[in-house]
């Protein structure tokens, strides 16, 4: 059996006092997996960890069963990666970039080139290879640096937030772009801050608050978990207060709070029996709409930092 | 390989393109600018100034100087903000991007020095009769003596810059007060400076006499020009062996 695409155990890393990631163990082996988490959560630190980039306190990266360290660079050759910071090279133009790329891989001149102007395509660029980075707008930047790290047809791609700054077309075909890499074999774990672009794209997470690992798996997995936990369900209606006093009564709910004039926001264990009870009164007329809060990635990843403090 | 031909074709791109190369210029143009106003105030011995002006301030000011504009830039675009995280996600060991540096920094410097060796020849040339030996033969050797320089001056800035973020202050300190200073100073100490050596080289390949030359000490027991190259080549592969040594070290942030 072939080692996972990346494995880490109990990664580690402080910024003089200020800790960046605290032990971190996780496998992850193909398919799309999001590595999501509010800013300052560790995602970028766990990418540099991974990429050998920043040297771990404690604990260690494998990649394809070969531990990171700036003496393993011949990994690299199945490994895609983009930086999350803006592409730098400013005042190259995006072909020389992507060619000093390619060069550093192991092509000769006029191979780079070709690979070069074959990733530009990839990404939705071709033709534009010959514009500067400093005069392309931020959603190209972002693809070119996406081409950067597609250059070798690497079997692991990390993505740090890359689809930030890109319009929605591009947004979409970055998406199936992740999506079709993984059909074929590969691996993605791409960071975001952004829930609904993690959830457009794969339901394996890794959530990350802190430094510290929140938890991981499937989205449907981390819902069941999370189940039993009370739930939050927003009601529009004209007379919030009677329909609350009646679902207190009842144990339908745990708890009420009056949002607005005409919003219930109700708490409860009971997610199922409450549902019916507030389908009864829309039949009745008596409330205008609801909404679970909790169903979304959000809600989980509210109640996840919640208890996470 | 690839790798150090491909950062030492960006580095010539970035620092003979555009306005890369300016600053080395501007530095390289110093010793032309002193002769035309020394010449401007009377007869000069022209083969004794273009000496004074190539030796103590082509070794002193325009060496360590036109180093810094050539290595010192690369390591703030690559390093200082991260791009080098590129760089170092490619298979390739990190030592082969410091090479790759090196020699860029090196050749991009060489026009500069050949700049700051030619044009007081020509600038002295203009106001008065050339030296018996004709210019050819000094300005090859100041040459000379500068590329040798370079290879020196800039492995230092390569560590430097691949060491600290501050690599600039260090450079002032490693290459003008340890090099340009201590190597000048009368006695033992500038044994421990490359300046000594290049000094010395300056010498042989000038064909001056030991205490000849006003502005650089006078070294009464000069070591051979061999021992100066092998020296000099010492430092070089040292200081490029520990810049390999700090970039396994250093956090690319």
């Amino acid at each position: 059996m072939s080692a996972p695409a990346l494995r880490c155990q109990g990664l580690s890393r402080w910024y003089g006092e200020v800790q960046g990631l605290s032990g971190l163990t996780v496998t992850v082996d193909r398919g799309v997996v999001s590595l999501l988490g509010p800013n300052g959560s560790g995602k970028s630190t766990f990418l540099k960890l991974v990429t050998g980039l920043i040297r771990p306190s404690r604990g260690h990266v494998e990649l394809f069963g070969r531990r990171v360290g700036p003496d393993n660079h011949a990994v690299f050759a199945r490994v895609g990666y983009m930086p999350g910071e803006d592409v730098h090279f400013e005042h190259e133009r995006a072909e020389d970039f992507l060619a000093l790329l390619a060069r550093l891989g192991g092509d000769r001149p006029a191979r780079a080139r070709e690979r070069a102007a074959a990733a530009l395509d990839r990404v939705g660029l071709a033709g534009r290879g010959g514009s500067r980075l400093e005069a392309m707008s931020k959603g190209m930047r972002q693809r070119v640096k996406l081409a950067q790290a597609l250059l070798f047809e690497p079997e692991l791609l990390l993505l740090d937030e890359p689809l930030n700054g890109m319009d929605p077309i591009s947004r979409r075909h970055t998406m199936a772009l992740l999506r079709r890499h993984a059909d074929a074999g590969g691996t993605v774990l791409f960071a975001s801050h952004v829930l609904h672009e993690v959830e457009a794209v794969t339901s394996r997470v890794i959530l990350l608050h802190h430094g510290r690992l929140l938890a991981e798996g499937r989205l449907d997995e981390i819902r069941e978990r999370f189940d039993r936990r009370p739930r939050r369900v927003v009601v529009e209606c004209a007379r919030p207060r009677p329909i609350a006093a009646a679902l207190l009564d009842a144990e339908l709910a745990s708890g009420t709070r009056f949002a607005d004039d005409d919003r219930l926001e109700l708490e409860t264990r009971d997610l199922p029996s409450l549902l019916v009870r507030l389908g009864e009164l829309g039949r009745e007329g008596r409330i205008d709409g609801l909404e679970v809060v909790d169903e979304g990635l959000e809600g989980i990843f509210d109640l996840l930092i919640g208890e996470d403090g | 390989m690839n790798a150090v031909a491909a950062l030492r074709s960006y580095v010539l791109r970035r620092r003979l393109g555009g306005v890369g190369s300016l600053p080395g210029l501007a530095v390289a143009l110093v010793p032309a600018g002193i002769a035309a106003a020394v010449a401007w105030h009377g007869e000069v011995d022209a083969r004794a100034l273009y000496l004074r002006l190539a030796g103590p301030l082509g070794l002193g000011f325009v060496l360590p100087f036109l180093s810094m504009f050539a290595t010192l830039p690369v390591f703030g675009e690559l390093w200082d903000r991260g791009a080098v995280g590129y760089v170092f996600t490619r298979p390739v060991p990190r030592w082969a991007p410091l090479l790759g540096i090196h020699q860029g920094a090196v050749l991009a410097g060489l026009p500069a020095a050949l700049l700051a060796a030619a044009a007081p020849a020509a600038v002295l040339s203009a106001v008065g009769p050339p030296p018996a030996t004709g210019w050819l033969e000094p300005v090859a050797a100041v040459f000379a003596v500068l590329a040798a320089g370079l290879v020196v001056d800039c492995a230092l800035c390569v560590l430097l810059g691949a060491w600290s973020r501050r690599a600039i202050l260090w450079a002032m300190f490693v290459l003008v007060v340890w090099g340009s200073v201590v190597g000048n100073l009368p006695g033992s100490l500038r044994g421990a400076s490359p300046h000594r050596y290049l000094a010395a080289l300056f010498r042989h390949w000038t064909g001056i006499g030991a205490d000849e030359l006003r502005g650089l000490p006078p070294d009464p027991e000069p070591p051979t020009a061999p021992i100066c190259l092998l020296v000099l080549a010492g430092i070089t592969v040292a200081a490029l062996f520990l810049a390999w040594r700090a970039a396994r070290r250093r956090d690319i942030l």
